[in-house]
């Protein structure tokens, strides 16, 4: 085999020197880069290390034609109160300092008693569909005709670090595979020179947990989540650390193909070698390929403030969004920003100053959002985009200490919204109470919304399942969940 | 919690055709097949041979020698084989003929060293989740743990039996003789996840149990029972009230912890602390006792030492051919007021002291009772009259205790080592304690604990003391004495100085509370079986017990915590569950540990899902193997080196990894063994093997509990607490191996995480090995590869100056663990030329440049 072209970039493409590693030997599975069939099969077994596929992020066919290509979710980590921004509650008014009994569980227990705190802010209606929203976010407001409000979710724990947990891996036990995880199982990478599960997080820090957030749990570690950062490298190790240039590194690469190779020629069975060898050239697209995703540069003056980006407080998160529409041009399948990060008022969380600390998080997002919702309308990318917006929980109607505006967690009831992506819009289901306090008609749960999720991207949640220990593990539980019908188009 | 649709079908699971699984019957040791053309003396190579021979597949000849002593030294060590173990390796290589008493003791040099314990201990920390953090909210580090990890080490570097293994990690507080160690190794059982802030308690205490039996029926018996948490088993015979019944052994654990763990024991360093102390202590008493004049001394009562006085003793000694009757029993008293003298004698039995098991010593002799051997602690009753109350009174002993706790009429006079007097031990009352006794029925209680294999009592009151004592002795004894002749400041002091006396003492023999006890719940609970998986949804009552399937009838199923079992310091139901899964009836627990060996040492396991020996699993390759490895394992003493030595030294192992096509279409998985399965080297090898070859590795267990080797800025600010996350190790100490590297469930240094390092949530019984580019970018670009590479070529410069070949050709060979072809040599110059000339690199960034690609290779990183 010494006729090898040991450069990959002399060669005509990476199928056809698979097809030469192989040596015409076919009876052995190449399970590597070319393997589409079969795959969940081997990686459902969760196949001893020997075994598994050398590259589970190549794309696969959805299992049904989806009506969206990928995600995008807006993490409002902490906990928005879903009273003071989209969950109209007019009887609430007037009714600020009254002592009443309502049953609330956050990080202070279980109470059935508290004072109210009005909404801060003011409710107008806007669109088509007449939708109330508060002052918070006048200008996401704008597209409400395009959103699916979901105001009766309810999650398992009304406590920071489990209910991260909830909406990100379906259960508040760690363990398990983020949503973003499961996508990429499911389908698989359409862009190989980027990661397909991308994360952004806030300037103060990672959400509580950090990288448990992100995570493939029992899953292979190629399907947790990507950091990608907004400045400087947008992945970790993208650059060399004493900035070698592309060209000497690409003549790096070339030698060391070059001995890889001859190292193989006797090993022409191990498919791990020739995904190795074939990761070199990936590794070094997608050193040219972020990067360029990251070049904001090439956009329009017009389009960056769209996003807010000429102005201070929406300057960062408006430069995460046009970097996930820029991502999902891409074909990146999920993307996580996160809106806060760290502890206390560095999020959404407000046991203090209710009105200190929405102001701050939406103002600092408002726009943004509308930005990103309006970009994609624009380029026709929205129908085949799910945006979600949302927290881990929402806030209390009443008041957490003797003093002040400050809301403990409320998982009892809570509002998440949705666009894009065959999302149905200008409608609402569910509602809480009076007070907001709790959902008392259609509640849903997480994996509600995780079924809704999936079942647009084209997977039927009751059946994207992964084999672990024994249990046919799967996003929404092994009981399963419904998708939330009235959402969908 | 996980809610499951209840599913009744299991019901007629456990029935015969179940029972009859394969893996569910214990293994019987087959005959060693004899295969025509075998010529291995190995039974291990008979059955492969005998496997292959009937698909007629021709196995691979045997590998080069340089590939086998590097595999053998990872398999081993975890680490390449140093250039003087290479050298000693290939002095008796000639051509390529490894003689085979020369690969028998290469292999039993590399199972000798201490590496060899920190290489075995990665395969059972993945299998147990061995994590140094909680997982939950902010990731709180568990006390202590880490002396878990260490214990795991030394378990394989001693070759621990691994039955005994099992058992001090279940209940290593329970089995007779706790030590340090085998309390330490009760870390198992605080190594799961632990939300320290739920936001349903009573539920995540559930889980947390749950997440302890999950883990046992995995790692120990290769069964899935967390399948049946909510339903009955849906492909195992594993009914819900199994997965209860197994629970309630961990039913009375309230939080598990290391915490304190030093408090309660002494590592053997501090005896020569204590004695010191025991040592300074009696020099200031004497001091003390030279400041005072001490013939003030001579007003007290003269002390008697009159030992053969019998007719003045309240309780007489027994002695040759009269027994002095007590009451005795085995057990700890369930009625608190048993040394009461209204207590009803319930659980005791009459005995006649002494008693005694063995051969004590030459000075306890005489006829005596038998002492149960297996019963280290007694609780011994004694009910006696005092018309009037004496004016001393004081309790003596004989025999073998290292503790006695002295009870009268349900006070605790006294509690610790005893006063040491020759053979003697005496506990004399103090005027307070005096106060306890009455006119009329009186009773003695006295609890004894004798751990060692000898074992002897007597036992007496006196309203004297007996034997000889210093009048300063005699003084402190009876302090009101000593304080109307010398002030209470004196006795005080005294006191003060006595008492660091009695503590060093105990330091040096108690082997104090093993820390579990601390954390069970005094009062056993009740189990039951939680709907769905809900403890809020309790249904029918359950008892200690084994799944069914297991069993030979229900009524067996059950397991009676009595007799030893009852002895223990807490409830006795963990040891119960231990003795049950290491006894070699046991079904489950030898097979399933020789298949993880087999699989370290082959890659895939006979049975390839290690952790599922159900029908979920992937099925077993050879069972006649497998079960005569199983037995092998049990006949030997449990001994994992032997089991080791047996596979590594092999022709199996032995063979060549390289594909044959036709092997291969016959059977393309290579279950049958016809090759060696080469693997990639796992996360912690690559880190280590990097720091070897810049010679940075710091080959010493560091002096910290665990390290934190630098973690880059863009993974620190993933976190919620980027600032406190992670405090960087600086020095030498952060080149440890990798095994000592802090275990944070929520962060992870990244080229561990790139290379499939298991995040020790849940038990990992096997490794993925995936290839993904941003793996790639770690390995090209990163400041930790990229510092090795500088470094590695710094130290090539020194040793080859100014020999670019030498250096290249060196470099090539400490990598690889192979002389580079010409070839080889030549592309190598040629990338040195271009990157100098084209490039514009020094010869000697050029060069790091070089031991970049070395990192970089695939033979590098992979073993054949």
């Amino acid at each position: 085999m010494s006729t090898h072209q040991p450069d990959f970039c002399r060669r005509t493409n990476r199928r056809e020197f698979l097809q030469d590693v192989g040596g015409g030997f076919t009876k052995l599975a190449l399970t590597g880069l070319l393997a589409k069939e079969g795959f969940f099969d081997q990686v459902a077994k969760a196949a001893p290390g020997h075994d598994t596929p050398t590259n589970p992020l190549a794309q696969r066919p959805a299992q049904f034609p989806g009506k969206a290509k990928s995600v995008i979710f807006l993490f409002m980590y902490g906990g928005p109160s879903h009273i003071d921004t989209f969950d109209y509650k007019p009887n609430m008014l007037g009714m600020d300092g009254k002592t009443i009994d309502v049953k609330t569980f956050g990080r202070g227990g279980k109470k059935n008693q508290g004072r109210i705190v009005e909404p801060r802010w003011k409710f107008n209606q806007y669109g088509q569909c007449g939708k109330y929203v508060s002052d918070l976010f006048p200008n996401v407001a704008k597209h409400v005709d395009d959103i699916a409000f979901v105001h009766s979710m309810q999650a398992d724990s009304p406590i920071h670090g489990s209910a991260m947990l909830m909406m990100n891996s379906g259960s508040i036990i760690s363990g398990k595979p983020s949503l973003g995880s499961w996508v990429n199982y499911g389908l698989g990478s359409a862009n190989q020179n980027l990661p397909g599960y991308v994360v952004m997080l806030d300037k103060t820090g990672g959400p509580i947990s950090g990288a448990k957030n992100w995570t493939s749990g029992f899953m292979p570690a190629s399907y947790q989540g990507t950091v990608f950062r907004s400045k400087g490298d947008p992945i970790l190790d993208l650059k060399h650390v004493n900035n070698m240039g592309a060209d000497e590194q690409y003549r790096l690469i070339q030698s060391l193909n070059h001995l890889n190779h001859s190292h193989q020629e006797a090993r022409w069975d191990n498919s791990n070698l020739a995904a190795r060898i074939a990761s070199y050239e990936l590794a070094y697209k997608m050193q040219s390929t972020a990067p360029e995703a990251i070049e904001l540069e090439q956009e329009p003056e017009h389009i960056k403030s769209l996003y807010g980006m000429d102005q201070d407080r929406t300057q960062d998160f408006g430069k995460k969004c046009l970097l996930a529409r820029r991502l999902v041009e891409r074909g990146v399948r999920f993307i996580q920003i996160y809106s806060g990060g760290a502890h206390n008022d560095d999020n959404w969380d407000a046991h203090g100053d209710l009105e200190n600390n929405h102001n701050k998080h939406a103002g600092a997002t408002d726009k943004p959002i509308a930005g990103l919702l309006e970009d994609l309308k624009q380029r026709g990318l929205l129908d085949e985009t799910l945006v979600v917006w949302g927290g881990e929980f929402g806030r209390q109607p009443t008041a957490e200490y003797a003093k002040g505006s400050g809301r403990d967690h409320n998982a009892y009831g809570f509002t998440m919204w949705m666009a894009g992506g065959g999302i149905k819009g200008g409608i609402s289901v569910g509602q809480t109470d009076e007070l907001g306090a709790a959902a008392v008609e259609r509640p849903l749960e997480v994996k509600n919304l995780h079924a809704t999720i999936l079942q647009q991207l084209g997977m039927d949640p009751n059946n994207l399942s992964y084999l672990h220990a024994g249990l046919d593990e799967k996003l929404v539980g092994v009981e399963g969940a419904r998708p939330i019908r009235e959402l969908i188009t | 919690m996980v809610m499951c649709v209840p599913c009744s079908i299991a019901a007629e699971k456990t029935d015969k055709p179940s029972k009859k699984y394969w893996a569910y019957q214990k293994p019987q040791k087959p005959a060693v097949p004899k295969v025509a053309g075998n010529t291995s003396a190995n039974p291990i190579d008979a059955f492969v041979a005998a496997a292959l021979k009937a698909k007629s597949i021709t196995p691979n000849p045997a590998a080069k020698p340089r590939q086998l002593i590097r595999r053998l030294s990872y398999d081993l060590t975890g680490l390449p084989p140093t250039p003087a173990q290479y050298d000693t390796f290939f002095n008796a290589v000639v051509a390529d003929d490894i003689p085979a008493d020369h690969w028998q003791h290469t292999v039993d040099q590399f199972l000798a060293s201490p590496h060899y314990g920190e290489k075995l201990a990665s395969l059972w920390l993945d299998t147990v989740r061995y994590a140094e953090t909680n997982g939950y909210e902010r990731d709180s580090i568990k006390p202590e743990i880490w002396r878990y990890r260490d214990y795991v080490i030394d378990a394989f570097n001693q070759d621990l039996p691994y039955d005994r293994f099992l058992t001090e990690q279940l209940a290593g507080d329970e089995i007779p003789q706790p030590t340090f160690a085998s309390s330490v190794a009760t870390g198992f059982l605080a190594l799961m996840l632990r939300d320290d802030e739920p936001a349903d308690r009573p539920q995540a205490h559930a889980d947390m149990i749950s997440d302890i039996i999950d883990v046992t029926g995995e790692a120990f018996l290769g069964i899935t029972l967390n399948c049946a948490k909510c339903h009955d088993h849906k492909g195992d015979p594993i009914l819900q009230a199994d997965y209860y019944s197994m629970r309630a052994f961990f039913e009375p654990i309230q939080d598990t912890t290391l915490k304190n763990i030093k408090a309660h024991f002494k590592d053997p360093s501090s005896k020569a602390r204590s004695e010191a102390t025991i040592k300074s202590a009696e020099t200031e008493i004497a001091k003390l006792w030279a400041s005072v004049d001490k013939n003030k001394l001579n007003t007290l009562a003269t002390p008697a030492a009159d030992s053969s006085n019998q007719q003045k003793a309240i309780i007489p000694f027994a002695y040759d051919g009269f027994h002095v009757s007590w009451q005795v029993s085995h057990k700890k008293p369930s009625d608190p007021g048993w040394s009461l003298p209204s207590f009803s004698g319930q659980g005791f039995k009459e005995s006649g002291l002494p008693l005694r098991h063995g051969n004590p010593g030459p000075e306890f002799g005489g006829a005596a009772k038998p002492w149960d051997p297996k019963q280290h602690t007694l609780y011994l009753r004694k009910d006696f009259g005092l018309t009037t109350i004496p004016g001393r009174f004081v309790v003596y002993t004989r025999g073998t205790a290292e503790r006695i706790t002295v009870l009268i009429n349900g006070n605790t006079i006294y509690s610790g080592p005893a006063h040491s007097a020759g053979k003697l031990r005496y506990y004399p009352f103090k005027k307070s304690d005096m106060t306890h006794l009455t006119t009329g029925k009186n009773t003695l209680g006295l609890i004894v604990h004798s751990p060692k294999p000898h074992k002897y009592l007597n036992a007496a009151v006196f309203p004297h003391l007996i034997h000889p004592v210093s009048p300063e002795l005699y003084a402190e004894h009876f302090p009101d004495e000593l304080i109307t002749l010398y002030g209470e400041d004196f006795i005080h002091k005294i006191s003060t100085q006595r008492q660091a006396i009695t503590n060093a003492r105990d330091q040096i023999t108690h082997k104090g509370m093993p820390y579990m006890t601390q954390l069970e719940n005094r009062v056993m609970p009740k189990s039951y079986i939680h709907g769905r998986g809900s403890v809020h949804a309790p249904g029918d009552e359950v008892f200690p017990g084994v799944p069914l399937v297991l069993a030979e009838s229900p009524e067996a199923a059950r397991i009676p915590i009595t007799g030893e079992y009852q002895k223990t310091s807490s409830h006795g139901r963990r040891l119960a569950l231990a003795r049950w899964i290491t006894s070699k009836e046991n079904p489950l627990t030898a097979r399933v540990m020789v298949n993880r060996l087999w699989q370290h040492c082959f890659g895939i396991g006979l049975v390839p899902s290690a952790n599922d020996f159900g029908v979920f699993g992937e099925g077993v390759s050879d069972q006649a193997l497998l079960d005569w490895l199983a037995v092998e394992f049990m006949e030997s003493g449990w001994s994992v080196k032997h089991m080791l030595r047996l596979m590594l030294t092999s022709e199996t192992y032995r063979r060549s990894s390289l594909p044959n096509e036709s092997s291969a279409q016959l059977d393309p998985l290579n279950r049958l063994n016809w090759k060696q399965n080469p693997r990639r080297l796992t996360a912690e090898e690559i880190r280590d093997t990097f720091l070897s070859l810049s010679r940075e590795l710091r080959l010493q267990k560091p002096s910290q509990p665990f390290i934190r080797p630098k973690m880059p800025d863009a993974v620190l600010a993933t976190s919620s607490q980027p600032k406190k996350v992670w405090p960087e190790t600086k020095g030498p100490e952060a080149n440890s191996r990798s095994v000592y590297i802090h275990v944070k469930r929520s962060i992870q240094l990244p080229l561990l995480s790139a290379f499939d390092a298991p995040q020790r949530d849940i038990s990992c019984p096997t490794r993925f090995a995936t290839t993904v580019p941003t793996q790639t970018l770690t390995m090209l670009n990163s400041g930790f590869v990229n510092q090795r590479a500088a470094i590695f070529a710094a130290e090539l410069e020194k040793q080859y100056p100014a020999q670019a070949s030498q250096q290249l050709s060196h470099g090539f060979q400490l990598a690889t663990g192979r002389a580079a072809t010409e070839e080889e040599l030549t592309e190598l110059s040629k990338l040195q030329q271009d990157l100098i000339s084209e490039y514009k690199l020094t010869p000697s960034t050029s060069l790091a440049r070089i031991c970049l690609l070395f990192l970089n290779l695939n033979e590098t990183l992979y073993l054949d």
